[in-house]
């Protein structure tokens, strides 16, 4: 009996028992990977979600009471309940058929294809089905995939379509996979993952984080001075705000009003970059949008022209010099910190080398220290005991075998 | 699987106590027999072999040899933790890394338990042969202990006499000489306390008194020692414990 496996499948539909799992090579690393093939809604992905081996989980099922039994789900081996070793987590996708088709329409270093029926573009894809590859798992069910008259067939002749130049020759139409439009589509993809804001995991990790201004409390010299005026000051609208109550005012107004103007102009970052702006973030977004596209669904030739697609069609030179920037104040955050410790280093030790040399001297004492003390007294005292003229042990006993 | 019980902690105690002067680092091999242990000092002219035969403890077990590598000085520090008359456990996996020690207080319901870290100790076992000596000598172990330590005030190595009159400890140092003379005597009451020379021939030979000051600490695990001398062969001081 194989193991029950647990699925998140596509929206039922009248037809939806009859999906499919196909192999098809990966649209990254030409692997055979499995694919959800739905007869209504077409190509579907499916991603395997495992939990950490540090938390091992499992699946628990707990039979349905008899009453509440529902015809439509058949879950007659859960019986009174029954658990799952293994938690995966199948998630099934819709994927754009168009990812999978693309290494085969744009091989690397392939010559100008020529222009063909819609057709016989797609026979390239079935020809080389079965036959010629000898190992069975690396068999790709490319025919199940362009079955005639499927909603898969006819979405992936969509898709080809987007990304052809045709020609008329004879009433008919013929096709060829044209790169420009292809990257055009892909720069297309990325723009609208990066509208609005990726998911929430990547947002942080990659656009939320990677911006974060480093902290800084090194302040220049002149620092203190200031904050003296503003003590100053506060105390002349200490004095002030006596008078003005005299006068009426209310003291809660005064006292919103100066709130109010401490957070319009807060203690200023000195020879810091303000937050990064909108257009900077969204030009991040679309970065990392471009490179999740990349690692997942092209073939790294692709990828590379992906990102030169990108570049001309945006202009990142604005992220590059503020990641750039942020990077050097990192750094000399980092710089600044550092330099504290070696500073309060300095005063008890001469300086770099004779430091280290002097710490391994005092490592190398403390080790022969800890050495002896795991030696008794008496094992000590035996060591100094005149030994001359003793014969050894091992010239009157022999090693046993 | 090393199990082994023993009904007084100090029996451990006073085996680890005699050793730990002599070895810094030893094996402890367990098998079914027993527990064993040979090792000998820094510079190789003192060897010492003891034995904790399996009959000793209630109950020994120990499926597989085992060689527990121990740091004595380590080892001591947690039998300071163990009163005489608690009720000492060993145990140890069959590969272990460590050793449990468990002591329990019958008269307190108290129960501590302590882990050593092993080591791995390359060691060498010598094969004694079984010899006859030329002279065996039994006599009250604190009598061996104390005429050590007198003549050790007076010089570093003491010369051991042995003829059918009786045995003669002899040392010469810078402020002087000295020698302790022990006559053949039977003590009916306490036969462990006589004092017996069994000879074949005369010996006379010469040790260490640091090392055999180093041996005495032995003393508290026999009211007996049996010191057994031959030319060109080691001097054997063995302590039985008298059952």
């Amino acid at each position: 009996m194989t193991t029950p496996r647990v699925f998140l499948l596509p929206k039922a539909t009248p037809s939806s028992p009859n999906f499919t799992i196909i192999s098809l090579p990966h649209p990254r690393t030409s692997t055979s990977t499995r694919f959800l093939l739905h007869p209504d809604t077409g190509l579907h992905e499916i991603t395997k979600i495992t939990p950490t081996a540090t938390a091992p989980r499992s699946w628990l099922f707990a039979g349905a009471p008899s009453d509440t039994k529902d015809e439509k789900t058949p879950v007659d081996w859960v019986g009174d309940g029954q658990t799952i070793q293994d938690a995966s987590l199948y998630v099934s996708t819709p994927v754009d058929p168009l990812f999978v088709l693309l290494p085969r329409l744009l091989p690397a270093g392939a010559p100008k294809a020529h222009f063909l029926p819609l057709d016989d573009v797609l026979d390239t894809f079935t020809a080389t089905d079965d036959d010629d590859v000898g190992d069975s798992a690396d068999k790709s069910h490319w025919g199940a995939a362009l079955k005639l008259g499927s909603v898969a067939r006819r979405q992936v002749e969509a898709r080809i379509k987007v990304v052809c130049d045709t020609v008329d020759v004879d009433g008919e139409t013929a096709y060829r996979p044209s790169l420009e439009k292809v990257l055009a589509l892909l720069v297309g993809k990325c723009e609208v993952m990066a509208e609005g804001g990726l998911p929430k995991s990547m947002e942080d990790m990659f656009v939320v984080k990677p911006l974060v201004l480093p902290i800084s409390e090194a302040q220049p010299e002149g620092g203190e001075e200031e904050a003296g005026k503003e003590g100053d000051d506060a105390a002349i609208e200490e004095a002030s705000r006596t008078t003005l109550v005299v006068v009426g005012k209310s003291n809660e107004e005064k006292k919103d009003e100066e709130t109010a103007d401490e957070e319009s102009a807060p203690p200023k970052p000195r020879n810091l970059l303000p937050p990064a702006s909108k257009a900077i973030i969204q030009l991040l977004r679309l970065r990392v949008a471009s490179q999740f596209l990349s690692a997942s669904y092209l073939t790294t030739h692709l990828s590379v022209l992906l990102a030169t697609a990108l570049t001309s069609a945006h202009d990142f030179t604005s992220l590059d010099t503020y990641l750039s920037e942020l990077k050097r104040l990192r750094s000399e955050a980092l710089s600044l910190r550092s330099g504290d410790f070696s500073m309060k280093r300095g005063l008890d030790d001469d300086g770099g080398d004779a430091g280290a040399g002097k710490r391994r001297k005092k490592e190398e004492e403390e080790a022969e220290k800890k050495r002896k003390k795991n030696v008794s007294r008496g094992v000590r005292d035996l060591g100094k005991a005149n030994t001359r003229g003793m014969a050894k042990m091992t010239s009157f006993f022999k090693k046993k075998a | 699987m090393l199990e082994a019980r023993l009904e007084q902690a100090s029996v451990l105690k006073k085996v680890v106590e005699a050793i730990k002067d002599l070895v810094q680092d030893c094996n402890f091999d367990c098998n079914d027999a027993g527990i064993a242990l040979q090792a000998m000092d820094n510079s190789h002219v003192a060897l010492v072999s003891m034995h904790l035969k399996s009959e000793g403890f209630s109950p020994y077990r120990c499926d597989r040899n085992i060689a527990l590598g121990i740091n004595l000085t380590s080892l001591t520090k947690v039998l300071r933790c163990a009163q005489n008359e608690d009720i000492l456990t060993l145990k140890a996996d069959d590969a272990p890394d460590s050793l449990n020690l468990v002591f329990e207080n019958s008269e307190n319901d108290r129960i501590s338990e302590y882990d050593i870290k092993l080591m791995d100790i390359d060691q060498e076992h010598l094969g004694i042969p079984d010899t006859e000596y030329a002279a065996t000598i039994s006599m009250p172990s604190a009598e061996f202990q104390r005429i050590c330590r007198d003549l050790m005030a007076l010089s570093e190595s003491v010369a051991i006499e042995a003829t059918k009159e009786g045995v003669k400890f002899s040392c010469t140092g810078d402020i002087g000489s000295g020698s302790v003379t022990l006559r053949q005597h039977n003590n009916i009451e306490k036969p462990e306390l006589s004092t017996k020379i069994e000879l074949t021939e005369p010996v006379a030979l010469t040790f260490s008194l640091k090392y055999l000051v180093n041996f005495c600490k032995a003393s508290s695990l026999s009211a007996n020692v049996t010191l057994s001398l031959s030319n060109e062969v080691p001097l054997l001081v063995e302590y039985v414990p008298f059952i």
